[in-house]
């Protein structure tokens, strides 16, 4: 343990009497002789103390009426009391029914009506009786609101919690994941769960996966950001969090001894001094496990970066409903060059073994290809040249019956140029035009044809000078907003993870000009919040987000600080950066803020997303 | 039950059974006040406070009960209730004799401790949680550490000196004292 936990431990001991007579006299020499330490014991004392007080009046309070009733003589307590007003009711009714019963009966007891409920077209539910004997329908409508309709079960800023994606796998031959939203892949080895008792799983697992990518979708996690080393404590600026579990029959599942499964987590930046931390759940502190490092193949312009007048083509997600996606590199018979392509589908259906179901074919661009005998799934398409970045086509659905085979061709629907490239040499880069200027691109859209024998990519806009240049063979795509140079971040290979939980990228900082703030919180109207129940404080410097007891926290004064007040009446409070910035909190002390309600505007991740300007 | 017996199960954790003999005499002492001008929620909150003085002098190893639990909690509510009745200018119709002392020793270490509450609250659900099976339920490390599942009894014994650590730095902030005090 850490020297200052040690000191702890021993004025521990101190206090409780544990001490030998020789172990108290040193100790207490030493008090004599430090007035520091003195004032270290008489603090831990005392905060132990107060403890002790607050529990003893909490639980006095909290028993109140059960320890009033415990001493009431027994016939005033309430449970007899209900008990004795129950069976006076039960009896009396019994009594009725015996005296007077049969007057309340029909005579003709012989047509037993049975009773069925038929849903309307409203929400009512009308009562019908049919008779028997007439078969005659006598519809008695409900007079109380019988609906259908049952109010959903809500937990409170429910569309602030990050939901979890899941893919199942088996467990006796593992698999890859590939997560969509972010592009983070987790590989696991065959053989390594088991469940709480210790034996080995087989079959299938569930995986359940989220990750947390900015300060808005942790706003509501209550995940620590900060870490404690050497005694010193630092807060996180994340580069993304995750939290990973594994189910089978909704029993959770662990990893055996000495195993592990690893992530290649695309983080949200490429940070200096980036490490990857593990949260123990048991003590709720970081443990740091490495220190990430990048390399230059995740760099997406290739291993050499970007060739000059280059930069990615980016392509949002390419599904096909009827038809196959058809992709022709076709170049022309008299271009002398003709650099080597490759096509990989990569099944991204979860029971699809990626290693026994990738398709790959390469050639040349001169020429059309065709992959056959595909088995039915879903796969992204993978298209690498040597010159060419690569180009990922998202979202390729290969369906049952309708193909045996790929037939890969890719052109445009500007009619100008579709005859000219459709046997035109395509460079799938984007290309500044001749006069050295950038593109004039700006986002696509692609949508597919319903055909089965080829699809259409549209371009929206594409570059006027090649569009009045048909010949120029730099015929640029641009798939995405010019803007944005890669679709993902750093993709890091090869986190490995000991256990299931939470894990986070981060850089950690300090700041010595923390200030501890007292704080009461006020609407627009002045009215004081008194039903606090989390706050979030978020500095807009940083990638993260600092869940904190409403009437006491700490921040950084300096910072750009958003406060975030969730109310235990489900109502979101805010102070925005400028307003905390306008209040100069230069020093610890008691604050009052002016809260907006922002509750009908902020009503989930993606409303705080943009409010935050994420 | 016996003085000495009652001040043991405080001392020892055994607060629940503690509190149940404490409530003893709670309904003498909410007819003695309701007789006198006070209501229910009055007669709660004053046998409430009385309780509160007598746990915190039972924490002191010196301090003995002489008379019956009864009678000195009865001697601090009639106190108490004489106080509250002259702060709403009302006619105290009853003697009281001893309790100030008792009373003005609380009210001064509420003063002085007070400004602790926060500190402790911010501390987290999991924090105060192994704090008060420890010192307030008197738990061992062992039956804490299985109650709260955590591995080991180290675990849990490093997690306590943690805890207590935040506290004391938070405790120990420039100004913080000051400011806990503006209450």
């Amino acid at each position: 343990m850490r020297n200052e936990l040690n000191q702890i431990e021993v004025i521990e001991k101190y206090l409780s009497g544990q001490m030998t007579p020789a172990e108290r006299t040193d100790f207490e020499s030493k008090m004599n002789a430090d007035p520091a330490l003195q004032h270290d014991v008489s603090l831990q004392k005392d905060l132990i103390d107060r403890l002790r007080f607050l529990a003893f009046k909490n639980e006095m309070i909290s028993s109140h009426k059960a320890l009033v009733n415990f001493h009431l003589p027994w016939w005033k307590r309430p449970f007899f009391l209900n008990s004795f007003m129950i069976l006076l009711v039960v009896g009396l009714l019994v009594g009725l029914e015996l005296t007077f019963g049969d007057s309340f009966r029909p005579e003709n007891n012989s047509i037993k009506p049975t009773i069925q409920a038929h849903p309307t077209s409203s929400d009512e539910t009308q009562l019908v009786i049919h008779s028997d004997e007439t078969d005659s329908i006598q519809s008695i409508p409900t007079n109380s609101s019988f609906s259908k309709k049952t109010k959903p079960v809500t937990t409170p800023f429910k569309d602030f919690i990050q939901p979890f994606e899941t893919a199942t796998l088996i467990a006796q031959t593992g698999g890859t994941i590939h997560m969509k939203n972010s592009g983070s892949l987790i590989h696991f080895p065959p053989n390594i769960f088991m469940d709480s008792t210790g034996n080995n799983v087989r079959g299938p697992v569930e995986i359940r996966y989220r990750e947390f990518r900015n300060s808005a979708e942790m706003a509501f996690s209550k995940i620590p950001m900060t870490y404690t080393e050497n005694s010193v404590e630092y807060l996180f600026n994340s580069a993304g969090m995750f939290e990973i579990r594994a189910f089978q029959n909704d029993q959770e599942l662990h990893l055996k001894p000495n195993t592990s499964f690893t992530v290649d987590y695309n983080v949200t930046e490429t940070l200096d001094s980036c490490f990857f931390f593990a949260l123990n759940e048991d003590s709720g502190e970081w443990d740091k496990l490495r220190k990430i490092e990048y390399t230059s193949t995740q760099n997406s312009f290739g291993q050499n970066g970007p060739k000059e007048n280059e930069f990615p083509l980016n392509q949002s997600e390419i599904k096909i409903k009827n038809g196959a996606l058809v992709i022709v590199l076709a170049g022309r018979g008299d271009i002398r060059e003709a650099p080597y392509f490759s096509l990989t589908l990569i099944p991204e259906n979860d029971s699809i073994s990626p290693d026994l179901y990738s398709y790959k074919v390469k050639g040349d661009y001169r020429n059309e290809y065709k992959i056959g005998d595909i088995k039915p799934g879903f796969y992204r398409a993978e298209i690498e040249s040597e010159y060419y970045i690569p180009l990922t086509i998202p979202g390729i659905q290969i369906y049952p019956n309708k193909l045996s085979q790929l037939t890969v061709s890719l052109r445009s629907n500007e009619h100008k140029i579709y005859k000219a490239v459709q046997r035109g040499f395509l460079k799938l880069f984007n290309r500044k035009n001749r006069a050295g200027g950038p593109v004039k691109s700006t986002a696509s859209t692609f949508e597919l044809a319903d055909s089965i024998a080829d699809l259409t990519v549209w371009v929206d806009t594409i570059s006027n000078q090649n569009l009045r240049n048909p010949t120029n063979s730099a015929m640029a795509f641009n798939g995405g907003t010019q803007a944005r140079q890669t679709t993902y971040s750093k993709l890091v290979p090869g986190l490995s993870c000991p256990s299931f939980g939470v894990y986070n990228c981060d850089q950690i900082y300090r700041t010595n000009a923390m200030v501890v703030i007292k704080a009461n919180y006020r609407n627009a109207g002045g009215k004081l919040i008194t039903n606090e129940g989390m706050l979030t404080l978020i500095d807009l410097n940083y990638n993260g987000a600092f869940s904190s007891s409403p009437p006491l926290f700490k921040c950084n004064p300096t910072g750009k600080i958003v406060l975030l007040l969730f109310t235990q009446n489900e109502e979101l409070f805010v102070l925005p950066a400028e307003k905390f910035d306008e209040m100069n909190l230069d020093q610890s002390g008691n604050y009052t803020f002016e809260m907006t309600n922002m509750t009908n505007s902020i009503r989930s991740t993606e409303d705080l997303k943009t409010y935050l300007g994420l | 039950m016996e003085n000495e017996k009652l001040l043991q199960q405080i001392r020892s954790g055994h607060n629940k059974e503690a509190l149940q003999e404490m409530y003893k005499p709670f309904s003498m002492i909410s007819s003695f006040i309701r007789q006198h001008g006070g209501s229910v929620d009055d007669a709660r909150d004053v046998f409430q406070e009385s309780l509160l003085i007598f746990y915190r002098n039972a924490q002191k190893p010196e301090f003995k009960l002489t008379a019956s639990l009864s009678t000195y909690l009865f001697s601090i509510c009639k106190y108490k209730w004489k106080d509250e009745l002259k702060k709403k200018n009302r006619h105290v119709s009853f003697e009281v004799k001893e309790s100030a002392d008792e009373i003005q020793d609380y009210q001064l270490a509420e003063q002085k401790f007070k400004w602790m509450d926060h500190i402790i609250q911010s501390l987290g659900e999991k924090c105060r949680e192994i704090l008060q099976l420890f010192y307030y339920q008197k738990f061992s490390m062992e039956q804490i550490a299985q109650k709260l599942d955590y591995k080991n009894v180290d675990t849990v014994k490093t997690q306590k000196y943690k805890c207590i650590e935040r506290a004391k730095a938070m405790a120990s902030e420039p100004n913080v004292k000051s400011i806990m005090e503006e209450l």
